[in-house]
């Protein structure tokens, strides 16, 4: 009856007011709501989010109130933006979503959303309220790549080495640190920038041109919304996605590819300033540095950053590795890339299937030079 | 007849003396004491060198001053002895009550509320419903927004009444508070009656602090407590006292974590290593917006803690 009746608001909302066919505002009178197996509910959308109520003490209703904005202002930005969707869940008056016993993180897979945000109000009667709100990245967006080559000289002529830099996204949550009430517009300009870039970062056609400049304008309008009380860590994330979102552009204007990975640059190097304690910035501006064709020592130094601030990551060891071995320390390179076996090892998986091809080839390079 | 009625009477009147002689200071008691034997050794004197001593009166004074003194220096030294008993029972069983475990990372707070209200006023059962929301937020705190790198710690609320420290918790004795509890971290607070208002304070154990060198500044004014205002708003929305409170707690289970990966051997001490090595680093980006925090930057952004980073870094990758 609950999904019959589910199917049939999906059917009417589309009907009768398309603009909101892409949001949907859920009443849970149900306790175990989430202990039970649902529907996915808008299950064409790949830049999805749920959101919660955010939780406030006792008595005050004001967390379902702001939820409620939050859900029609994101609505309203992602006009457009084909495949976004929202589910804002909400308990009943008088109830509280810390009952509902569920991990925003649980109730985002079950619903197959990339995105689910939570937070925590503390009401304010003299004024704007504050809220602490959380971000997952459940399925994280693409991150960008660039093609790595290099020549090792041995005695038998130049040897090449070829691989990819990856951004794999490691940041899977943004905390945003107590955001005003009067502030929810700017954190819908996050959100929905977000989602541009989630769409924007599948192709590399003229589509995706588009909805990587909504992205950069609606993650510019944040930064720009909280420029008088700076939250460091999702001002640095929201100037990294720009930073990508650039970069991807300068892979499909081809002309303009100068003018955009600049523009990228500055950003990944604001990213860095703003928050010097996240691995990826330093991947990033290293891809984008690579396009701009820097040295390999400097790309080096950063991608050394990014191993020592995330020391468990595959990718940024691999990385590493393979610039290492562009700048000859063929010892290094083989050495990372036997942690890069040993953390496929711990995590029980094998993102790097030819890592033993590369391994091999670097064993028998540096066997040769030191032979000569 | 008559005196032996008056014999009867004075040993019913014996156990008041007694009684009443026990609560006399040691002092007091010795300076009778001493009369008395000054009486006696007087009586013996003059017996002696006169033939006569003094009066049975005076003998029967001397007498009983030095039996009363000495009996009631016993009984109230046996008093005592049985109160120190009785404390050190009721000490052993509190400790025994909230003793933590090993197996977990445990913040411990200590009820501060004893010093702004007596117990059993009104105002102390507010206080202390206040107290309760106030480790609640902090729990929340910990549990909700701790990273995924580490497990969750366990906080828990001591009170101060029939502990060892029902005078409070200072500076002076907070060590001896983590040690007897067996806690990794504490929480206290000191606060005026006057205003209803203080500060919160957090300290690490001495074990885990030298963990990362003496020099590792293991004890953190958290945030101003004002008992007129919700407790939890300053810890959960004010970003200096969460990141203080997050950064500290997450340096403590690192250190701890860094500690058993020193203790490892072969193939788990190279896994307990990349866990310290990804706990560490997950910490201070945690808290990295309020990295130029005064205490933070001497402890969660130390250069002790460089140092850390960098040997579990490096046992990680196995190059030591």
């Amino acid at each position: 009856m609950k999904h019959t009746l589910i199917r049939l608001f999906i059917l009417l909302s589309a009907l009768i007011a398309p603009p909101a066919w892409t949001g949907m505002q859920i009443e849970m009178a149900d306790p175990l709501y989430f202990e039970e197996q649902h529907e996915v509910i808008f299950p064409w959308a790949d830049a999805k989010l749920i959101t919660f109520e955010f939780e406030a003490v006792e008595g005050i209703e004001g967390g379902k109130q702001r939820a409620k904005e939050l859900h029609d202002t994101f609505l309203r930005k992602i006009q457009g933006l084909p495949g976004g969707a929202i589910l804002t869940f909400l308990t009943p008056e008088g109830q509280r979503i810390e009952n509902y016993r569920i991990t925003a993180k649980q109730a985002a897979q079950q619903q197959k959303a990339q995105m689910s945000l939570w937070g925590r109000m503390f009401p304010d009667p003299s004024g704007d309220s504050l809220i602490n709100v959380r971000l997952g990245l459940v399925e994280p967006p693409n991150g960008i790549q660039t093609a790595y080559e290099s020549r090792i000289e041995v005695a038998r002529g130049e040897q090449p080495i070829r691989g990819h830099i990856k951004d794999e996204i490691s940041q899977t949550r943004i905390d945003f640190l107590t955001v005003k009430e009067s502030n929810i517009a700017a954190l819908a300009d996050f959100l929905s920038g977000l989602a541009f870039y989630y769409k924007g970062a599948k192709d590399n056609n003229n589509r995706s041109k588009q909805l990587l400049r909504t992205a950069i304008q609606r993650l510019g309008d944040y930064i720009e919304k909280t420029s008088d009380q700076v939250d460091y860590s999702a001002a640095s994330a929201a100037h990294v996605y720009i930073a990508r979102a650039a970069y991807r552009l300068s892979e499909i204007e081809r002309e303009k590819r100068r003018t955009h990975l600049l523009n990228a640059e500055k950003h990944g190097n604001i990213a860095i300033e703003l928050n010097p304690y996240e691995s990826d910035p330093y991947t990033v501006l290293a891809i984008i540095r690579t396009a701009l064709s820097h040295s390999t020592k400097e790309i080096n130094l950063l991608l050394k950053k990014a191993v020592s601030l995330d020391p468990g990551s595959l990718t940024a060891s691999y990385n590493l590795a393979l610039v290492n071995s562009g700048t000859g320390q063929l010892q290094d390179a083989i050495q990372r890339l036997e942690q890069v076996e040993y953390l496929q090892q711990q995590d029980q998986r094998s993102t790097y299937k030819d890592l033993d091809k590369l391994q091999h080839k670097l064993r028998t390079i540096n066997k040769d030079r030191q032979s000569q | 007849m008559e005196s032996t009625d008056d014999f009867w009477g004075f040993l019913d009147r014996m156990p008041v003396l007694l009684q009443q002689y026990s609560t006399h200071s040691y002092v007091l008691l010795t300076l009778l004491g001493a009369a008395g034997a000054i009486l006696l050794g007087w009586h013996i004197f003059k017996k002696k060198s006169s033939g006569e001593g003094l009066s049975t009166l005076m003998f029967a004074a001397g007498g009983m001053l030095l039996f009363l003194s000495i009996s009631g220096a016993i009984l109230k030294f046996s008093v005592e002895v049985g109160e120190q008993r009785q404390g050190a029972a009721a000490i052993a069983r509190f400790l025994e009550d909230h003793r933590v475990n090993d197996d977990e990372h445990w913040v411990i707070v200590v009820d501060f509320t004893g010093s702004i209200a007596n117990t059993g006023d009104e105002a102390h059962t507010i206080n202390q419903d206040k107290m309760k929301l106030f480790v609640a937020g902090i729990k929340e705190v910990l549990l909700d927004d701790i990273p995924e790198a580490f497990s969750q710690p366990r906080v828990k609320l001591i009170p101060t009444q029939d502990s060892p420290w029902n005078k409070g918790v200072d500076d002076n004795n907070f060590d001896e508070v983590i040690d007897q509890l067996n806690g990794d971290e504490l929480m206290w607070g000191i606060v005026q009656k006057e205003s209803m208002s203080g500060k919160a304070f957090l300290a690490l154990s001495a074990q885990l602090g030298n963990t990362a060198g003496q020099d590792l500044g293991r004890q953190a004014p958290l945030h101003d407590l004002d008992f007129n205002s919700d407790l939890r708003r300053d810890f959960q929305f004010n970003r200096g006292g969460y990141s203080r409170l997050i950064g500290m707690v997450m340096l403590g289970m690192s250190l701890e974590t860094v500690q058993r990966a020193q203790q490892a051997q072969g193939e788990d001490r190279r896994k307990e290593f990349l866990k310290a090595s990804k706990q560490l680093t997950a910490m201070r980006k945690k808290v990295s917006g309020s990295r130029d925090d005064p205490i933070l930057k001497r402890t969660v952004f130390g250069s002790q803690v460089d140092d850390l980073i960098t040997l579990s870094e490096q046992e990680a990758e196995g190059r030591l």
